[in-house]
Order: C-alpha cells, then sequence, then structure tokens
C-alpha cells in the first residue's frame, strides 16, 4: 500500500483540493480531531498529512494500522511528497456580483456550459451568506463551515447547485 | 453561561378556501397584476426579482406572488433570518401559482392569497415562546396522545388534527414519549420553582408529567417477562396490527409471537412465552381507565438502544424532579433501572429477545464491536452502556455491583476511551464507504450521543473520565453541531461551557418553529435562493439551514438539510409530536439558560 504524505501549509481547503484530485485523506486537521491521529508533526517547518489514492484505499482499519504506524515510523514508509498546494489562478472580481459577508470570497469563476463559481471561507467560522447578482439574474444563500470551499454551477435561469 | 434570547417568536396562522367561500374578499379577485419595483434589492430572494407578478404591502413587509410560492420581505426585520420568508404549498398554499396577493388591513401582518386552485388566507402574529409550547402540546394530548405515549397520529381528513385516527404506533413510541415526559418533567420543575406548587399550571403540568413518565414506565413492565424487558410499544385489542416487527400478544399470563414477516425471519412465529409478571396496578391504568385488561394487549418487541437510552433519560429526570412528589413512581423508576441494567449485564451486555438473541439494535458488547458496523457503532454504544450505570447508581443510590462492573467496562474493557473515538472511526468509516461524514450517519444518533455524553458528564465525579467524555462529546460536533438544533446544544452548552455555540440561531429555530405538527410539506426544490447540493455519495441537501417553519415536519431523527419536498412518510395526512419544540424548550427553561418575552 503506498502512502503519500502531503508536505506543505495544511489548511481544510488544501485537503479538498488534494481531494478533487483523487486523493483520500485520511485525517482532517480539525481542532477537534482526536489527539491520537493528528499529522501535524513539524517537519523542517512544514506539516503533514497522509493521504491514500483512490486506487489503494485500504480497508478502514487498515487504514487505522497504517496510519498510526505512520505516525511511529515515518521513516520507514514509502513516502512521496508533494510540494504546496496546486497553483491556482484567482480571477478578478466577478462583475456584479454582490457577496454579503466579507470573510466569504471567490477563488474561482468559470464560464461553461453553466457559470461556476467557487468561494472560500477565509477567518475560519460559520457563515450565513448570500449571493446577489444582476446580470446573470440569481440570488442564493449558502452556509459555509469554518474554512470550507463551496463550488456551484449557475445555469441559464438562475438555477443554482453545489457540486463537489 | 450563555443565554438564548427569545424575542419576535413567530407563528405563521394558515387558513384555506374555495374561491368560492363567501368569506374571501372580492378585492383579492379585483387586483391588478402587476410587478413589484426590486431594482437594487440586494437580497436572495426564493424567485427570480423578474419572476414576481403580484404584491401587496402591509405595514413592515412586502408579500410577493410569483409562479413558484409566495414571499414575504421586510427591509428593517428585526432579525436577520425574518428578512425574507417563503411561503407555499402545500403548507400555506393551495399549490404554489400565487395570481394574486390582498392586504385587507395595512396594520395587520396578513395576506388573502389566490392561487390556481384555491385561495389561503396567512397572518403573522407574534407570540411568547411558551405560548407556542402551549399550543403544541395542547395539540399533542387533544390528538397524538394513545395510552399517554406521544408518537404521531394518521388523520382521515388533510390538515385537520381533530380527525386524527385511535391507533398509530410507532417503532420508538418509547424514546419518543420519553423526550416529551422528560420536557413535561421540566415544565413541572420550572413553575413549581417560580410559580409555586399551588399554582394551577404547576398542578396542570405535574399531572402531564406524571402520565407521560408513567407511560414510558408501562413499556418497561408491558411484556410481563419478568426480566427487564422493554417493549418498543404496545397496542390494544382495537388497534391494527402493523407487519413491521415482532408482535406479541398477552393471553392468560402467557404471550404468543404473532405469524409476521419479521417473526417468520427469526423463527419465532406462534412461539408462546412467559407473560406472569405483574405490571403494577399505578400503571395499569392507563389501558384499564380505557375499559381494556392486560389480555388485550399486543406489544412490540425488538427494542433497540434508542428506547433504551431514552428510558435512562428519563430516569434521571424523572428522579430529580418526581421523587419527593411521588415517592411510589420513584421506586417504580429506580426497580427498572436496576432491572433493564440487570438484563443487559446478565445477557453478555445486550437487550436479548425471547430466544435468547440479541435485538437487533441492541448491543453492547464486545463481540458488536468488533464487527464492521459495531467498530464505528461501538464508540456511541460504550458511551450509553456506561451512561446507564451511572443513572441506576444516581437513581437507586446504590452502588455495589453496579459500580464494580461500571469500573470494570470504564477501565478494563477500554469503554471510557472508546467513547473518544467516534470521530476519528466515523470518518474512516466515511472515507472506506466514499461518503462524506453526513452522509453516513443514522440522524437518530445524534439525540443518542446527545443524552449518553451529556448525562455521563453530569453524573461522572473522576475529572479524568469527565475530560474523556467531554472529548468523545467534542467528536459529534461535525455532525449534530451543523443543526443548531437546541435540544443537542443545550445539553452541550450544560456539559461543555466553556465551548461557545451560536444562541442567535438556537433562538430562531424557536421563534419560526411551526405551531402546529401536521406534516404539510413545502416546496424547497422550487426556490431559486437555496441551492441544492450534492454530497459525495450522492446525498442531496440544502445548501443553507432553513428556518423550522420553510422545511419538512419531523421528529429530531432526520436530516434537517434534507433537500426534498416532503420527507415524511404521510404528509397532509400525519400529524406529528409536540415533543421536538416542547422537550428543547422546558429544557432550557428548566436549566435557566433560555429566556423569552412576554406575549405581546
Amino acid at each position: 500500500m503506498n502512502i503519500t504524505l502531503y508536505t506543505g501549509e495544511i489548511k481544510p481547503r488544501t485537503v479538498q483540493k488534494l481531494r478533487r484530485e483523487g486523493f483520500i485523506s485520511a485525517v482532517i486537521p480539525t481542532d477537534s480531531y482526536p489527539s491520537g491521529l493528528h499529522l501535524l508533526e513539524d517537519i523542517d517547518g512544514s506539516k503533514l498529512i497522509a493521504l491514500f489514492s483512490k486506487e489503494n484505499a485500504p480497508s478502514i482499519k487498515e487504514a487505522d494500522v497504517v496510519l498510526q504506524k505512520a505516525f511511529d515510523e515515518l521513516a520507514d514508509l514509502p513516502v512521496i511528497k508533494i510540494e504546496g498546494e496546486p497553483e491556482e489562478v484567482i480571477p478578478d472580481k466577478f462583475d456584479g456580483l454582490y457577496v454579503s459577508k466579507s470573510n466569504i470570497v471567490l477563488t474561482k469563476a468559470q464560464q461553461k456550459d453553466e457559470l461556476i463559481l467557487e468561494f472560500y471561507e477565509t477567518v475560519g467560522q460559520e457563515t450565513d451568506c448570500e449571493f446577489v447578482c444582476a446580470n446573470p439574474e440569481f440570488g442564493f444563500r449558502a452556509l459555509f463551515q469554518p474554512w470550507e470551499i463551496k463550488r456551484f454551477y449557475i445555469s441559464s435561469d438562475g438555477t443554482v447547485q453545489e457540486k463537489i | 453561561m450563555q443565554k438564548i434570547v427569545i424575542k419576535d417568536c413567530l407563528a405563521r396562522s394558515v387558513r384555506f378556501f374555495e374561491k368560492s367561500d363567501k368569506e374571501v374578499p372580492g378585492e383579492l379577485f379585483e387586483q391588478k397584476r402587476k410587478k413589484p419595483d426590486l431594482s437594487g434589492l440586494l437580497s436572495a430572494l426564493p424567485s427570480k426579482k423578474s419572476e414576481y407578478t403580484c404584491f401587496a404591502k402591509t405595514k413592515n413587509a412586502l408579500w410577493m406572488g410569483a409562479k413558484n410560492g409566495l414571499t414575504r420581505y421586510e427591509a428593517n426585520a428585526a432579525h436577520e433570518a425574518d428578512k425574507v420568508m417563503y411561503f407555499s404549498a402545500n403548507r400555506e398554499l393551495p399549490d404554489n401559482e400565487v395570481l394574486s396577493v390582498y392586504a385587507p388591513e395595512e396594520e395587520k401582518d396578513s395576506v388573502w392569497v389566490l392561487t390556481e386552485t384555491g385561495v389561503s388566507y396567512i397572518e403573522l402574529k407574534k407570540i411568547s415562546a411558551e405560548k407556542k409550547a402551549e399550543l403544541l402540546t395542547d395539540e399533542g394530548k387533544k390528538y397524538v396522545d394513545r395510552h399517554g405515549m406521544m408518537s404521531q397520529k394518521d388523520l382521515k381528513i388533510p390538515r385537520d388534527p381533530s380527525s386524527a385516527v385511535p391507533y398509530g404506533h410507532s417503532d420508538n413510541s418509547g424514546a419518543f414519549t420519553a423526550s416529551y415526559a422528560v420536557g413535561e418533567l421540566c415544565k413541572y420543575a420550572y413553575y413549581k420553582r417560580t410559580l409555586g406548587k399551588d399554582n394551577e399550571k404547576t398542578k396542570a403540568a405535574f399531572l402531564s408529567a406524571v402520565r407521560a413518565t408513567e407511560a414510558c414506565l408501562l413499556l418497561c413492565y408491558v411484556s410481563c417477562r419478568g426480566d427487564g424487558f422493554v417493549a418498543r410499544t404496545y397496542l390494544t385489542k382495537d388497534e391494527p396490527v402493523p407487519d413491521d416487527g415482532l408482535f406479541y400478544r398477552i393471553t392468560d399470563k402467557k404471550a404468543v409471537c404473532l405469524d409476521l414477516t419479521k417473526a417468520r425471519q427469526r423463527g419465532l412465529s406462534g412461539k408462546t412465552i412467559d407473560a406472569s409478571a405483574e405490571i403494577p396496578k399505578r400503571l395499569a391504568h392507563l389501558f384499564e381507565d380505557e375499559g381494556y385488561t392486560v389480555n388485550d394487549l399486543i406489544y412490540k418487541g425488538d427494542t433497540s438502544s434508542d428506547e433504551i437510552t431514552h428510558h435512562y433519560m428519563l430516569f434521571y429526570f424523572a428522579h430529580i424532579i418526581l421523587s419527593e412528589d411521588d415517592k411510589e413512581l420513584d421506586l417504580l423508576v429506580q426497580d427498572r433501572a436496576k432491572a433493564i441494567l440487570e438484563h443487559i449485564l446478565t445477557h453478555n451486555n445486550a437487550l436479548c429477545e425471547c430466544d435468547g438473541l440479541p435485538t437487533t439494535w441492541a448491543k453492547w458488547n464486545e463481540e458488536y464491536f468488533n464487527t464492521p458496523i459495531g467498530w464505528s457503532d461501538g464508540c456511541l454504544n460504550s458511551a450509553q452502556l456506561l451512561m446507564y450505570h451511572k443513572v441506576t447508581m444516581f437513581v437507586s443510590g446504590e452502588k455495589g455491583k453496579w459500580e464494580e462492573s461500571y469500573n470494570d467496562l470504564a477501565y478494563n474493557k477500554g469503554y471510557a476511551h472508546l467513547t473518544t473515538l467516534h470521530d476519528m472511526r466515523f470518518h474512516l468509516t466515511a472515507i472506506y464507504d466514499g461518503l462524506e461524514q453526513v452522509e453516513g450517519l443514522m440522524y437518530g444518533d445524534n439525540a443518542l450521543a446527545t443524552l449518553a455524553y451529556w448525562l455521563l458528564i453530569t453524573l461522572e465525579e473522576k475529572e479524568e473520565l469527565k475530560n474523556l467524555y467531554r472529548e468523545g462529546y467534542k467528536g459529534w460536533n461535525y455532525t449534530f453541531r451543523r443543526e443548531h438544533n437546541p435540544a443537542y446544544d443545550i445539553p452541550y452548552m450544560l456539559s461543555v461551557p466553556d465551548d461557545n455555540v451560536n444562541t442567535e440561531l438556537l433562538a430562531d429555530w424557536f421563534r419560526r418553529e411551526n405551531i402546529s405538527r401536521v406534516c404539510s410539506s413545502v416546496s424547497i426544490n422550487e426556490r431559486k435562493d437555496v441551492p441544492k447540493r450534492t454530497r459525495l455519495g450522492g446525498m442531496e441537501e440544502t445548501s443553507c439551514l432553513l428556518m423550522p417553519d420553510e422545511r419538512g415536519i419531523t421528529k429530531y431523527d432526520r436530516n434537517p438539510y434534507a433537500y426534498v419536498r416532503a420527507f415524511n412518510r404521510g404528509g397532509l395526512k400525519v400529524l406529528e409530536s409536540c415533543y421536538v419544540y416542547t422537550h428543547a424548550y422546558w429544557l432550557g427553561k428548566y436549566y435557566g439558560i433560555i429566556e423569552d418575552e412576554a406575549e405581546e
């Protein structure tokens, strides 16, 4: 079984991005996470998180064992390092878009078949936010958990869906 | 301690009419259709601005109609949550195609609404949170109460609680009734403390609390097995027996397992078992007063840990609130707490059916914890079993073998540590199943975790164990905290006082709860302002948490983010129990956490 260790500054959004790229994270660094499974050891100023590729997804108990081993014997495991976060271009502010809360920031805007907007909660606070736009016309609400990234798909008739 | 301050508690009052009804004002049909001017409005609305076709103004608000329902917009609403409200079929409108809106009196917050198929009159009233509890309790007592149990009832006539049929059991009658009973006990204690024991309200609350407590205790005796077995519910001979579980008919001190699907699957069909244990006279009156004897009863078995956990919550509250005023009932509480735990301990930490095998969902032993389901379930179940020990010791005042067993489980068998592992195990299980955590959850487990950890933390004296239980309780944050349900957050506030909860959202929950529990649906899927969120495993949720009066009417065991038109089993022809509101409200009042302003 391969275990990939991600090194770099870890934020929950990092985990989400990596999951989108096909990794399954076995640890999410939240404050409430059991201390026994925190893989937040500092190594050269970087923090680590264990990731399993989907192809190598272990059973639950195997994951538990591997993780425990990873904490104890990091050096003995096959380690692939991913340096830093995947690069991303954050576009200019979306034209005509009103976002009701300042801690919710737009991180991506793409026009494909649907308009795709991605937002990120920046201060670690649960936030109910409104989004209103005149052109194209739409308006919707969403509840963000701390640090959460949400991606919305807006069709031409103003129907909005949130997808991973 | 944080407080939940409830101001401007709202009640949506709705009446339905035929278009030809004489009460419907003619002005409603004479309104000219015109679009409201919404230019520059920076609020997300249930319809696109361009889709509104008619409107009416009242003193503070603009009521706007569209083809997908009615919107009330109040620019200067005192509460953010009240700025935009949505009214839809079938709860407030006959259908969603709104053709005309008419406000008869500007001073009143009410409108007549003409739709494609009918008319409704909607009035928004301010009432106190206590008044709301009273209205809901009255509805429950009149139409849902079944031999003292509070589950739900079917209605013969849609939307008409008075048409409730006289039967209507539930798999979890004991659990739901225990939650209701704890609310009534807290109400009694609150009135006794604030109004005095001779006040009429206090006296009425006492009777109500006693009846609900008796109904739950009766379920702990009704099998007449004499071994601490608890029934899920019971029926009388005049109630239909559904084919959805194990049912036993009692006759002359014997009970026969009825020939139903579940019984056949388990090989229990027709099995005759002992039923010679006596039901205490004090409890038997619940069916005897209705003209039945024990030989007219059919009880439901295969009881789950949901039932047992809720019964122990009730034992705790009944003991601290009723022991002075009703010693006889307190003795029954003590007797059942010990008998049930004795049953569990002598059956390898499980509740067992008459074949000696565990029921489907009441296993607290290591064998179960080592199964794929039990591996993640075991964290909660270990907390439950430890809690049963603590409550038994508390209500009985006895330690001895209970304490010995508790220490053995907590320390030697690792149950105390296991209570801390839920978050990790549940997370890994979700990964393995390709789900997000909230998709793998049985929503009733949030309530079970609340009760188990809360009472453990309350009754545990050793700091090291208390801290472990607090750590375990926090491990449930991800699933229950997002609900902003006061029935979960009030116990959490009491147990983990250094962690803040969103008291404004909790106040909103009370302010915006419905004043009737008829399971009318709402048209979430027609709203433009509520995106549908599809989770990793395909579960569909709303992207935001809707106020209770704009989402489905359910018990605590359903996902409040569910994105469906109606996720109840019967829609307009089902009346739910009031306990969802009254349990949380009276709990908050009892502990001095809720402050509400008087009715205007």
